[in-house]
Protein backbone atom coordinates (compact mmCIF):
# COMPACT_ATOMS: atom_id res chain seq x y z
CA UNK A 1 0.00 0.00 0.00
CA UNK A 2 1.56 3.28 -1.04
CA UNK A 3 -1.51 5.50 -0.67
CA UNK A 4 -2.77 5.44 2.89
CA UNK A 5 -5.25 7.37 4.98
CA UNK A 6 -3.15 8.98 7.70
CA UNK A 7 -5.68 11.16 9.47
CA UNK A 8 -9.23 12.38 9.16
CA UNK A 9 -11.74 14.33 11.17
CA UNK A 10 -15.09 16.06 11.20
CA UNK A 11 -15.92 19.08 13.29
CA UNK A 12 -18.61 18.57 15.92
CA UNK A 13 -19.03 22.29 16.46
CA UNK A 14 -17.95 25.61 15.02
CA UNK A 15 -14.21 26.27 15.00
CA UNK A 16 -11.86 28.83 13.53
CA UNK A 17 -9.15 26.31 12.67
CA UNK A 18 -8.19 22.64 12.57
CA UNK A 19 -4.71 21.41 13.46
CA UNK A 20 -3.29 18.19 12.02
CA UNK A 21 -0.09 16.70 13.43
CA UNK A 22 1.96 15.11 10.64
CA UNK A 23 5.21 14.69 12.57
CA UNK A 24 4.97 10.91 12.62
CA UNK A 25 4.51 10.45 8.87
CA UNK A 26 8.13 10.65 7.78
CA UNK A 27 7.74 7.41 5.84
CA UNK A 28 5.71 9.22 3.22
CA UNK A 29 6.84 11.54 0.47
CA UNK A 30 3.72 13.47 -0.53
CA UNK A 31 0.50 14.45 1.17
CA UNK A 32 -2.93 14.56 -0.43
CA UNK A 33 -5.56 16.44 1.56
CA UNK A 34 -9.28 16.28 0.88
CA UNK A 35 -11.49 18.96 2.41
CA UNK A 36 -15.26 19.34 2.57
CA UNK A 37 -15.84 22.90 3.69
CA UNK A 38 -18.97 23.82 5.61
CA UNK A 39 -19.55 27.31 7.00
CA UNK A 40 -22.19 28.59 9.45
CA UNK A 41 -23.65 31.26 7.17
CA UNK A 42 -24.24 32.06 3.56
CA UNK A 43 -21.68 34.23 1.82
CA UNK A 44 -17.96 34.04 1.35
CA UNK A 45 -16.12 31.14 2.93
CA UNK A 46 -12.69 29.69 2.44
CA UNK A 47 -9.79 27.78 3.90
CA UNK A 48 -6.19 28.91 4.26
CA UNK A 49 -3.34 26.55 5.09
CA UNK A 50 -0.39 27.12 7.43
CA UNK A 51 2.52 24.94 8.46
CA UNK A 52 4.38 24.19 11.68
CA UNK A 53 4.38 27.12 14.09
CA UNK A 54 4.22 29.70 11.31
CA UNK A 55 0.54 30.46 11.83
CA UNK A 56 0.48 34.04 13.06
CA UNK A 57 0.54 35.83 9.72
CA UNK A 58 0.60 35.36 5.96
CA UNK A 59 4.07 36.87 5.62
CA UNK A 60 5.82 33.66 4.64
CA UNK A 61 3.14 32.41 2.27
CA UNK A 62 2.42 33.17 -1.38
CA UNK A 63 -0.54 32.23 -3.53
CA UNK A 64 -2.19 32.78 -6.87
CA UNK A 65 -5.30 31.34 -8.46
CA UNK A 66 -7.23 30.71 -11.63
CA UNK A 67 -10.99 30.33 -11.29
CA UNK A 68 -14.21 30.34 -13.25
CA UNK A 69 -17.53 31.54 -11.87
CA UNK A 70 -20.68 31.31 -14.01
CA UNK A 71 -18.85 31.93 -17.24
CA UNK A 72 -16.33 34.51 -16.11
CA UNK A 73 -12.68 33.56 -15.74
CA UNK A 74 -10.24 35.31 -13.46
CA UNK A 75 -6.82 34.99 -11.89
CA UNK A 76 -4.74 36.97 -9.43
CA UNK A 77 -2.04 36.89 -6.80
CA UNK A 78 -3.36 37.05 -3.25
CA UNK A 79 -1.95 37.16 0.26
CA UNK A 80 -2.05 33.97 2.28
CA UNK A 81 -2.14 30.42 0.96
CA UNK A 82 -5.63 29.21 0.13
CA UNK A 83 -6.88 25.73 -0.71
CA UNK A 84 -10.65 26.18 -1.15
CA UNK A 85 -13.15 28.99 -1.52
CA UNK A 86 -16.68 29.92 -2.41
CA UNK A 87 -18.12 33.40 -2.86
CA UNK A 88 -21.55 32.27 -1.72
CA UNK A 89 -21.71 29.31 0.59
CA UNK A 90 -25.01 27.50 1.06
CA UNK A 91 -26.26 23.97 1.62
CA UNK A 92 -26.24 23.46 -2.15
CA UNK A 93 -22.97 25.27 -2.74
CA UNK A 94 -20.32 23.53 -0.66
CA UNK A 95 -16.64 23.84 -1.55
CA UNK A 96 -14.48 20.79 -1.68
CA UNK A 97 -10.85 20.50 -2.65
CA UNK A 98 -8.02 18.10 -3.29
CA UNK A 99 -4.71 19.56 -2.22
CA UNK A 100 -1.22 18.20 -2.85
CA UNK A 101 1.85 18.99 -0.76
CA UNK A 102 4.84 17.35 -2.37
CA UNK A 103 8.12 16.62 -0.59
CA UNK A 104 6.46 17.70 2.63
CA UNK A 105 9.11 16.26 4.93
CA UNK A 106 12.16 17.06 2.79
CA UNK A 107 14.39 19.64 4.43
CA UNK A 108 16.23 22.06 2.20
CA UNK A 109 13.44 22.86 -0.23
CA UNK A 110 10.50 25.21 0.13
CA UNK A 111 7.09 23.62 0.19
CA UNK A 112 4.78 23.89 -2.84
CA UNK A 113 1.04 23.55 -2.47
CA UNK A 114 -1.29 22.77 -5.38
CA UNK A 115 -5.04 22.66 -4.89
CA UNK A 116 -7.98 22.13 -7.18
CA UNK A 117 -11.27 23.21 -5.70
CA UNK A 118 -14.86 23.59 -6.69
CA UNK A 119 -18.41 24.26 -5.56
CA UNK A 120 -21.68 24.65 -7.41
CA UNK A 121 -20.87 28.19 -8.40
CA UNK A 122 -17.12 28.12 -8.91
CA UNK A 123 -14.21 25.94 -9.89
CA UNK A 124 -10.55 26.76 -9.84
CA UNK A 125 -7.02 26.09 -8.79
CA UNK A 126 -4.73 27.58 -6.21
CA UNK A 127 -1.01 27.24 -6.08
CA UNK A 128 1.45 28.74 -3.71
CA UNK A 129 4.24 28.05 -1.32
CA UNK A 130 5.43 28.20 2.22
CA UNK A 131 8.65 30.17 2.05
CA UNK A 132 10.51 27.91 4.43
CA UNK A 133 12.76 24.91 3.93
CA UNK A 134 11.85 23.07 7.12
CA UNK A 135 10.14 19.71 7.04
CA UNK A 136 6.41 20.07 7.66
CA UNK A 137 5.40 18.61 11.01
CA UNK A 138 1.97 20.17 11.42
CA UNK A 139 -0.78 21.61 9.25
CA UNK A 140 -3.34 24.20 10.25
CA UNK A 141 -6.52 24.63 8.23
CA UNK A 142 -7.68 28.13 9.05
CA UNK A 143 -11.07 29.62 8.28
CA UNK A 144 -11.29 32.75 6.21
CA UNK A 145 -14.05 35.37 6.47
CA UNK A 146 -16.21 33.14 8.61
CA UNK A 147 -15.63 30.15 10.89
CA UNK A 148 -15.86 26.50 9.95
CA UNK A 149 -19.19 24.89 10.77
CA UNK A 150 -19.94 21.55 12.39
CA UNK A 151 -19.56 18.94 9.67
CA UNK A 152 -16.44 20.47 8.08
CA UNK A 153 -14.32 17.44 7.36
CA UNK A 154 -10.89 16.52 6.09
CA UNK A 155 -8.98 13.41 5.08
CA UNK A 156 -5.21 13.29 4.79
CA UNK A 157 -3.49 10.64 2.68
CA UNK A 158 0.17 9.82 2.42
CA UNK A 159 1.98 8.67 -0.70
CA UNK A 160 5.26 6.82 -0.40
CA UNK B 1 -2.10 1.71 -5.67
CA UNK B 2 1.55 0.73 -5.68
CA UNK B 3 4.82 2.52 -6.24
CA UNK B 4 6.30 1.02 -9.42
CA UNK B 5 9.39 3.15 -9.78
CA UNK B 6 11.07 6.36 -8.74
CA UNK B 7 14.02 8.61 -9.44
CA UNK B 8 15.22 11.17 -6.92
CA UNK B 9 18.04 13.48 -7.91
CA UNK B 10 20.06 13.53 -4.71
CA UNK B 11 22.99 15.29 -6.32
CA UNK B 12 23.94 16.80 -9.64
CA UNK B 13 21.67 17.43 -12.58
CA UNK B 14 19.96 15.36 -15.25
CA UNK B 15 18.88 16.23 -18.76
CA UNK B 16 16.06 13.75 -18.40
CA UNK B 17 14.61 11.08 -16.17
CA UNK B 18 13.27 7.80 -17.46
CA UNK B 19 10.83 5.60 -15.58
CA UNK B 20 11.18 2.15 -17.14
CA UNK B 21 10.11 -1.43 -16.68
CA UNK B 22 6.55 -0.43 -15.89
CA UNK B 23 4.50 -3.46 -14.97
CA UNK B 24 1.41 -4.34 -16.99
CA UNK B 25 -0.41 -5.56 -13.87
CA UNK B 26 -2.42 -2.41 -13.26
CA UNK B 27 -5.31 -0.58 -14.89
CA UNK B 28 -4.05 3.00 -14.78
CA UNK B 29 -0.79 4.81 -14.10
CA UNK B 30 -0.26 7.89 -11.96
CA UNK B 31 2.92 9.93 -12.20
CA UNK B 32 3.84 12.43 -9.50
CA UNK B 33 6.85 14.66 -9.86
CA UNK B 34 8.41 17.81 -8.48
CA UNK B 35 11.07 19.59 -10.42
CA UNK B 36 13.21 22.60 -11.04
CA UNK B 37 15.47 23.20 -14.03
CA UNK B 38 18.79 25.00 -14.25
CA UNK B 39 17.41 27.92 -16.28
CA UNK B 40 15.76 30.99 -14.86
CA UNK B 41 12.25 30.76 -16.27
CA UNK B 42 9.28 28.43 -16.26
CA UNK B 43 8.85 26.13 -19.25
CA UNK B 44 7.24 22.77 -19.95
CA UNK B 45 8.25 19.19 -19.24
CA UNK B 46 8.65 17.15 -22.41
CA UNK B 47 7.04 13.74 -22.13
CA UNK B 48 8.14 10.76 -24.19
CA UNK B 49 6.18 7.52 -24.03
CA UNK B 50 7.77 4.26 -25.21
CA UNK B 51 10.37 6.36 -27.00
CA UNK B 52 7.84 8.35 -29.01
CA UNK B 53 6.60 11.94 -29.11
CA UNK B 54 5.12 11.67 -32.60
CA UNK B 55 1.74 13.31 -33.02
CA UNK B 56 1.44 14.41 -29.40
CA UNK B 57 -0.69 17.49 -28.69
CA UNK B 58 -2.09 19.22 -25.62
CA UNK B 59 -5.28 21.04 -24.77
CA UNK B 60 -4.58 23.38 -21.89
CA UNK B 61 -6.35 25.74 -19.53
CA UNK B 62 -4.00 27.65 -17.32
CA UNK B 63 -3.16 30.90 -15.63
CA UNK B 64 -0.21 32.91 -14.40
CA UNK B 65 -1.75 34.61 -11.39
CA UNK B 66 -3.33 37.17 -13.70
CA UNK B 67 -4.17 36.22 -17.26
CA UNK B 68 -5.93 32.94 -18.00
CA UNK B 69 -5.37 31.09 -21.26
CA UNK B 70 -6.69 28.12 -23.11
CA UNK B 71 -5.60 26.52 -26.35
CA UNK B 72 -4.51 23.46 -28.29
CA UNK B 73 -0.93 23.09 -29.40
CA UNK B 74 1.22 20.38 -30.86
CA UNK B 75 3.71 19.66 -28.13
CA UNK B 76 4.39 16.96 -25.59
CA UNK B 77 4.26 18.81 -22.28
CA UNK B 78 2.94 17.37 -19.05
CA UNK B 79 3.14 20.24 -16.63
CA UNK B 80 5.66 22.92 -15.80
CA UNK B 81 9.41 22.92 -15.40
CA UNK B 82 10.13 25.36 -12.59
CA UNK B 83 12.79 28.01 -13.23
CA UNK B 84 15.75 28.33 -10.88
CA UNK B 85 15.02 32.02 -10.39
CA UNK B 86 12.64 30.81 -7.67
CA UNK B 87 15.12 29.61 -5.09
CA UNK B 88 14.55 26.13 -3.64
CA UNK B 89 10.95 25.93 -4.78
CA UNK B 90 9.81 23.21 -7.16
CA UNK B 91 6.87 22.75 -9.49
CA UNK B 92 4.33 20.01 -8.69
CA UNK B 93 2.67 17.81 -11.29
CA UNK B 94 0.35 14.84 -11.20
CA UNK B 95 -0.76 13.07 -14.33
CA UNK B 96 -2.79 9.96 -14.91
CA UNK B 97 -2.62 7.63 -17.89
CA UNK B 98 -5.89 5.71 -17.84
CA UNK B 99 -6.02 2.37 -19.63
CA UNK B 100 -2.24 2.47 -20.15
CA UNK B 101 -2.02 -1.14 -21.36
CA UNK B 102 -4.39 -0.46 -24.22
CA UNK B 103 -3.38 -0.61 -27.87
CA UNK B 104 -5.48 2.48 -28.54
CA UNK B 105 -4.26 6.10 -28.47
CA UNK B 106 -3.68 7.54 -25.00
CA UNK B 107 -5.44 10.46 -23.31
CA UNK B 108 -3.59 11.79 -20.28
CA UNK B 109 -4.98 14.15 -17.64
CA UNK B 110 -2.53 16.57 -16.07
CA UNK B 111 -2.66 18.90 -13.08
CA UNK B 112 0.39 21.10 -12.59
CA UNK B 113 1.57 24.19 -10.75
CA UNK B 114 4.77 26.22 -10.59
CA UNK B 115 4.36 28.52 -7.60
CA UNK B 116 6.53 31.41 -6.53
CA UNK B 117 7.31 32.91 -3.16
CA UNK B 118 6.12 36.30 -4.39
CA UNK B 119 3.74 37.50 -7.04
CA UNK B 120 2.36 35.23 -9.75
CA UNK B 121 2.99 31.60 -10.51
CA UNK B 122 1.70 29.15 -13.09
CA UNK B 123 -1.09 26.65 -12.65
CA UNK B 124 -3.42 24.73 -14.86
CA UNK B 125 -5.02 21.64 -16.30
CA UNK B 126 -3.93 19.91 -19.45
CA UNK B 127 -4.91 16.94 -21.51
CA UNK B 128 -2.16 15.28 -23.49
CA UNK B 129 -3.18 13.35 -26.57
CA UNK B 130 -0.57 10.71 -27.28
CA UNK B 131 -1.09 8.44 -30.31
CA UNK B 132 0.93 5.58 -28.85
CA UNK B 133 -0.76 2.32 -29.77
CA UNK B 134 1.08 0.03 -27.41
CA UNK B 135 1.00 -0.45 -23.69
CA UNK B 136 3.09 2.12 -21.85
CA UNK B 137 6.29 0.59 -20.49
CA UNK B 138 8.52 3.66 -20.25
CA UNK B 139 8.05 7.35 -19.52
CA UNK B 140 10.81 9.87 -20.15
CA UNK B 141 10.51 13.35 -18.66
CA UNK B 142 12.81 16.22 -19.64
CA UNK B 143 12.76 19.97 -19.09
CA UNK B 144 12.23 21.91 -22.29
CA UNK B 145 14.86 24.24 -23.70
CA UNK B 146 18.16 22.40 -23.43
CA UNK B 147 18.12 22.53 -19.67
CA UNK B 148 18.55 20.04 -16.83
CA UNK B 149 16.56 18.95 -13.80
CA UNK B 150 18.39 20.00 -10.64
CA UNK B 151 19.00 18.35 -7.28
CA UNK B 152 15.88 17.47 -5.24
CA UNK B 153 13.78 16.94 -8.35
CA UNK B 154 11.91 13.68 -7.84
CA UNK B 155 9.75 11.46 -10.01
CA UNK B 156 7.39 8.63 -9.05
CA UNK B 157 5.15 6.30 -11.02
CA UNK B 158 2.33 4.41 -9.36
CA UNK B 159 0.12 1.61 -10.58
CA UNK B 160 -3.59 1.99 -9.86
CA UNK B 161 -5.99 -0.92 -9.66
Amino acid sequence: MTHKLLASGTLGSTASYIDIDVSSYSGYKHLELHTYALFPSTGVGGTKIYFNSDTASDTNYACCYTESNNGSIAGATIGGLYINYTPNHSSSNIPSATTYINNFNVSGVKKPVMSRFGASNMIGMYTGAWNDTSAITSIRLSSWTQSFAAGYSYSLYGLV
Amino acid sequence: MKLLGKTELTSGAAAYVELTGISTAYKDLMVVFTNQRDTSSVDGVITTLNGSTSGFAIRYFDGDGGATRTGFIGNTFTGYAQGNNVTSLFASTIFIIPNYNSTANKSITVLSAAPTTGSGGYLGFQNLYAPVTSGITSIRLAPNGASNFVQYSSFYVYGLE
